[in-house]
């Protein structure tokens, strides 16, 4: 059942009065401006669970779609490697239990080396994008870089080498090279969709984000709302 | 926004002139300007008489003439009155020197005087600031001269929110020989903040290089400040304090948190031409080798060394600044070593860092800095300058200061620091080869000076 993309102004209208913006709907909007995400789908009901999952090829993640729930790991709300129907239902039925329940998102896996791509509206500079090596570098080593949105794709290109671990985008141990060009193409449109949207959303986390020889692809979004 | 009539005035009216309290800041504002500068200067006091055999005006609109600037060293309570009486005397801006704003919790009587000035397009600097050190025309720093040091003229504007800091800076700088051309203390930054300093310094003739101490920019400007960074071709040193984050987890992968209000500052500035520099040492040095070549191509260098230990200490610094210390072809450093002196033809090393050893004589150094500065593939010059060595004399500094401006390629010096060396430093700074006391600030003078952004 496929149903119109919602406007970027409605998901925010929405979204309000829990101060953040669900997870398949910020990838709407990342997919508006043409930003690839992972190919999801948002099952609202158990009875579509077939239809719906008919779009996508195992082995899935499916993930809680819920308005209380901002952090899913913390409630148990991320389930990976799903590799067939059956399992997506008992999913279901489990989420389904949860505070606030509004269905599952389940996705296609992606591969690739990790990165993190962020925003967030600063107090002196206003909205700048952050981008960084994902996974313990980010955590732990604090591996980024900041510029001013909006930023051309050769800014962008320039932050995306200037990290420490931008040897790791050449290929490293056996993962594949990553196309930077690609890389630095989606900040700059993610970095007009920050510009653009900065009354609204104080802050984007798209992390992690899996970038090989051929995609970019956003796997987790969280929009903060102002 | 104009502040050339604030900075550089002809006439200035005083508020706050007490009878009798000489300490009063005022009357130690009036007698520094009264007699030093060349500025006329008119006390205000609404119970008029007068002091040490001058008039003082009951109100500004008696001052006979035009009034350029008016100094505010009044209660806060009474400084709106003060500026709508100065507007339509038409007095053209202002110092405000007086504390009681929102720095003691009186934001809206910091709201109200801002936006006086704003309405009525008289720029005021301040509140709780020193005001504005500009000699011959004015010096607001309300302390005794002779507790305090004599700035050098030179081309260095400095802006500062704090006015502590600055008047330590201006220590600093007058102690390291360094010259200023003007001073602000620009305190609250009501309506004058570091931006305005910025866009004043820009077009300043007095000034080549513009050096801010701050701790925060207001919300909302950062973005002009960056723009009016980039639209000067004047180098900008920044000296941010202020950097420890008020809450910071020590593992996060969440934007908020990674980007902090400092991070984003360093991030940001790292993409213009300006320096920022870590602490006031570096500030200084900074300043002065900017005010001395400005900013320069600076790939490569070459180090000229007495003593191997020393150019190899600078070689580390070097890599990690990203300054390359080419190793010169053996054939090149064959013929350096025809053109040396006998006694260390044998014993020196010609590679890069050249080591002209103890035994070196003035005319081994002279040769030696020719001929790394006739060469293409050498940017500048980073001299290691030991005056204990024993055939140095102080006639080698001028010399080298003469072949810096023979060829206009940067040389820097590191001497050791012992009073009875200051024949040598004086040597080489009254010549114009900027020296420092430690290997690693000498190298960073090099990372000052080199543009980063082509």
């Amino acid at each position: 059942m496929k149903q119109a993309a919602p406007r970027i102004p409605d998901i925010i209208r929405k979204s309000k009065p829990f101060g953040w913006i669900l997870e398949t709907e910020a990838k709407t909007i990342l997919q508006s401006y043409a930003i690839p995400t992972t190919r999801f789908v948002w099952i609202r009901e158990r009875k579509h669970i077939a239809e719906q999952m008919a779009a996508l090829a195992y082995p899935v993640v499916c993930k809680v779609v819920s308005p209380r729930i901002l952090h899913k790991t913390e409630v148990n709300g991320v389930v990976v490697g799903i590799s067939d129907e059956k399992a997506v239902y008992e999913v279901f039925d489990r989420f389904a239990g949860m505070d606030g329940f509004q269905g599952i998102l389940a996705e296609e896996k992606v591969d690739g080396t990790e990165l993190i791509v962020g925003s967030k509206n600063d107090a002196q500079f206003g909205p700048v994008v952050l981008v960084g090596m994902g996974g313990v570098s980010v955590e732990v080593y604090q591996d980024i870089a900041i510029r001013l949105a909006p930023l051309p794709a050769a800014a962008a290109l320039d932050a995306l080498k200037s990290l420490k671990g931008a040897e790791l985008f050449k290929g490293f141990r056996g993962q594949p090279a990553v196309n930077l060009e690609q890389v630095a193409a989606v900040i700059e449109r993610f970095s007009h969709l920050v510009y653009d949207l900065r009354e609204d959303i104080d802050s984007i986390d798209c992390n992690p984000v899996f970038a090989g020889a051929d995609h970019v692809t956003v796997a987790d979004a969280r929009m903060l709302l102002s | 926004m104009d502040l050339t009539h604030i900075i550089e005035p002809k006439t200035i009216a005083l508020f706050g002139i007490s009878k009798t309290n000489p300490n009063n800041p005022a009357n130690i504002i009036y007698h520094k300007n009264v007699h030093r500068h060349c500025t006329q200067i008119f006390g205000i006091n609404p119970s008029g008489g007068e002091y040490h055999g001058t008039p003082i005006y009951r109100s500004v609109a008696d001052v006979p003439g035009p009034v350029d600037c008016a100094v505010f060293a009044i209660k806060a309570e009474y400084i709106p009155k003060a500026m709508r009486d100065c507007i339509q005397a038409g007095v053209k801006g202002g110092l405000v020197i007086s504390g009681g704003f929102a720095e003691a919790g009186n934001q809206g009587l910091q709201d109200e005087i801002a936006a006086i000035s704003r309405q009525n397009h008289f720029p005021i600097i301040g509140p709780n600031g020193l005001g504005v050190y500009s000699v011959p025309e004015i010096n607001t720093f309300f302390f005794p001269d002779e507790r305090f040091v004599k700035p050098l003229k030179g081309t260095i504007g400095l802006a500062s929110q704090s006015g502590g800091i600055l008047v330590d800076l201006m220590i600093r700088f007058t102690h390291e020989q360094i010259g200023i051309s003007r001073a602000l203390s620009i305190g609250n930054k009501a309506v004058v903040d570091e931006v305005e300093a910025l866009r004043f310094f820009r077009d300043d003739e007095r000034t080549s290089v513009i050096g801010i101490y701050f701790e925060g920019l207001d919300p909302g400007r950062g973005r002009i400040f960056i723009d009016e960074i980039q639209k000067t071709a004047k180098p900008v040193v920044l000296f941010k304090t202020g950097k420890t984050p008020a809450s910071q987890s020590a593992i996060s992968s969440h934007t908020a948190s990674m980007a902090g209000d400092y991070v984003v500052f360093n991030e940001v500035i790292k993409q213009t031409e300006a320096l920022e520099v870590e602490d006031e040492p570096r500030f200084l040095t900074a300043c002065e080798v900017l005010a001395r070549y400005g900013k320069r191509k600076i790939n490569t260098a070459a180090i000229i060394t007495m003593s191997g230990g020393h150019g190899v200490i600078a070689s580390d610094f070097c890599y990690e600044q990203g300054i390359h210390v080419p190793p010169f072809p053996k054939a090149d450093g064959r013929e350096l070593k025809s053109l040396v002196s006998g006694n260390i033809r044998n014993i020196a090393s010609f590679v890069n860092p050249i080591d002209l050893t103890g035994s070196a004589v003035d005319g081994d150094y002279l040769v030696s800095t020719r001929y790394a500065l006739e060469r293409e593939d050498i940017d500048c010059v980073l001299l290691l300058f030991l005056p204990f060595i024993p055939a140095i004399t102080s006639a080698l500094p001028p010399q080298l200061g003469y072949l810096q401006k023979l060829y206009d390629k940067p040389i820097v010096c590191y001497v050791p620091y012992l009073p009875k060396f200051g024949i040598f430093i004086e040597g080489f700074e009254m010549n114009g080869i900027p020296v420092t006391h430690s290997i690693d600030q000498a190298v960073f003078m090099l990372t000052a000076i080199k543009r980063r952004h082509i």
